[in-house]
């Protein structure tokens, strides 16, 4: 059975990635996780310089998932590409570093440093996270810096790029289009919604933010929704997700056109999914007599 | 750290709204004062929750829970021989010096941990406070060693905990304290500049429990550090200046 994504020239067997900003630096869920299951680990987001996050609270329960706002806490390149990456190769799972910055140069210098060093499969660029004032989906708003930004990266890195969108802003579809005509390897569907709740006896904001970015089950057919819609406008593969926590989820993203998925709150709950999910899949294909994800189409 | 699964060996309400799980496992390493479970119930897709060991012994550990919310009214709902999902034991956990004098603070649910001082400890001595006799919890610790402090005075001395530090020799002891944010800023002030050495076990909302997601964060310390991982027990030198 074929669970393999191709992403450039890059093969990840299976298909199936951790998200970023669930899975930390992968480290965190050893022992948890079995990683034979898993295609590639997208670590934290990494800044240039290491960023503290956004004020507590930053997390609050909704029904079917999560509202978080850490707003990028990480420790920044010099730590990551210093010591933590020749960590995270112990587990011999290949890794996606997601990129981010507060300004073009910030986003150009952490990809040219992480682009040189060998362990690393490739760049998850983030221009969604609705978390944070500066950079961020600010990125994704303004499609005319996004070129620049994404132009410049692409001219700059030889590893695959991917990049990371909100579907929460209508321009998602051109944005993605912009990606692939840079000569982006991939896009990841979707970032976190935005959301927020309050405290009703305290009548306050129930984040330290005001407001986070909702993920979890609860946002499963909007994510649907923003892969299939983006599916019949790009060559290059999607790597869907949003509330998957079993296989059946994975099917739909498969049916919706994703290439792979992304795995995320989910580990929450069952850190080993990914194992649960390729077994799964595996017996959907052998009963629908497939032998592979790309196979699984619509019926029309 | 592992993952298992444990059966309910007793769910029983203690006190007003605050209950005793007794699960059967038997962790292999020493379990620490202070170190927590994450845990989930139903087997579909569940946050899982921190909670706090109370106690532990060679086949059972326990947990002190107050039921303020979905999951831990679910969790009213277990009964001997249903299943829980359990990864733990997490965080750092702290162990006093027993050549010293010793003093484990709760208030409200921060009771939970200083049970397991009775193990760690020859002659641990306790302050506890609660709003009022129905919510104090007094399981798992000696009597004899406790002073006890409600807010309407339903139940011991009336009042914060916190007030009564002046009458309380606060010299060269190791002092264990958690509870409410309220209480720690104040017991944070009150020993700053004694010759106490203070540990104190932050709660937080938690969805890893592993250093992961970085969303357990406190306002109180002086760093955004990971309240899992890096704590839940922290020195007093690791908080703010008026927190």
């Amino acid at each position: 059975m074929d669970l393999s994504l191709t992403i450039g020239d890059r093969k990840f067997d299976p298909g199936i990635w951790l998200s970023s900003g669930i899975i930390g630096m992968g480290l965190e869920f050893q022992g948890l996780i079995n990683f034979q299951y898993v295609g590639a680990i997208v670590t934290k987001s990494i800044s240039l310089y290491p960023k503290p996050g956004n004020p507590p609270p930053r997390l609050v329960e909704t029904t079917g998932g999560l509202l978080n706002s850490i707003g990028l806490a990480n420790p920044g390149l010099a730590e990551f590409t210093g010591n933590l990456i020749y960590e995270i190769t112990q587990l011999d799972v290949p890794i996606i570093v997601n990129v981010v910055g507060d300004q073009i140069g910030e986003y150009l210098e952490v990809s040219q440093e992480l682009d040189k060093i060998e362990q690393i499969a490739g760049l998850e660029i983030n221009i969604s996270c609705p978390n944070v004032s500066k950079g961020g989906l600010s990125f994704q708003k303004d499609l005319t810096s996004l070129e620049k930004l994404l132009w410049l990266i692409r001219n700059k890195v030889d590893k695959i790029l991917v990049l990371k969108l909100n579907a929460s802003l209508n321009n998602f579809i051109e944005a993605a289009k912009l990606a692939e005509k840079i000569g982006f390897n991939a896009v990841s569907m979707v970032n976190t919604y935005p959301g927020m709740r309050f405290d009703v006896e305290a009548r306050s904001y129930a984040l330290g933010n005001k407001t986070g970015g909702l993920s979890g089950p609860a946002i499963k057919p909007m994510a649907l929704w923003a892969v299939y819609q983006l599916s019949s406008c790009l060559d290059i593969p999607i790597v869907g997700g949003g509330g998957i926590v079993n296989w059946k989820d994975a099917v739909e993203f498969y049916l919706a056109g994703a290439g792979g998925i992304n795995i995320g709150t989910a580990l929450f709950s069952e850190p080993n999914t990914p194992e649960i999910i390729v077994k799964g899949l595996v017996g959907y294909l052998k009963q629908k007599n497939l032998n592979s994800v790309g196979e699984i189409k619509v019926n029309c | 750290m592992m993952r298992f699964l444990t059966k309910l060996n007793l769910n029983q309400q203690i006190s007003q709204d605050i209950w005793l799980m007794s699960c059967n496992h038997h962790f292999p390493k020493p379990v620490l004062p202070g170190q927590f479970v994450m845990i989930k119930i139903d087997r579909d897709f569940q946050l899982r929750h921190p909670f706090s060991i109370h106690r532990v012994d060679q086949d059972h550990f326990e947990m002190i829970y107050a039921v303020v919310g979905d999951f831990t009214e679910q969790m009213t709902a277990l009964q001997k021989g249903d299943c829980l999902d359990v990864i733990g034991p997490l965080g750092n956990g702290f162990t006093p010096d027993p050549q010293k004098k010793f003093l484990g603070i709760g208030g409200g649910m921060g009771v939970a941990p200083l049970a397991m001082f009775e193990q760690h400890h020859p002659c641990p001595q306790y302050l506890v406070g609660a709003k009022n006799r129905q919510q104090l919890i007094l399981e798992g610790i000696a009597e004899s060693r406790t002073t006890i402090y409600t807010e309407d005075g339903s139940r011991g001395n009336r009042g914060l905990l916190t007030d009564y530090f002046d009458n309380i020799d606060l010299e060269d002891q190791v002092v264990f304290a958690c509870g409410p944010e309220g209480m720690i800023s104040k017991i944070v002030s009150i020993f700053r500049n004694s010759s106490c050495q203070v540990y104190i076990s932050l709660e937080a909302v938690m969805v890893c429990g592993l250093g992961a997601c970085s969303g357990c964060v406190s306002p109180l310390l002086k760093d955004y550090v990971k309240i899992c991982k890096d704590g839940p027990v922290f020195k007093l030198e690791d908080f703010k200046n008026g927190s």
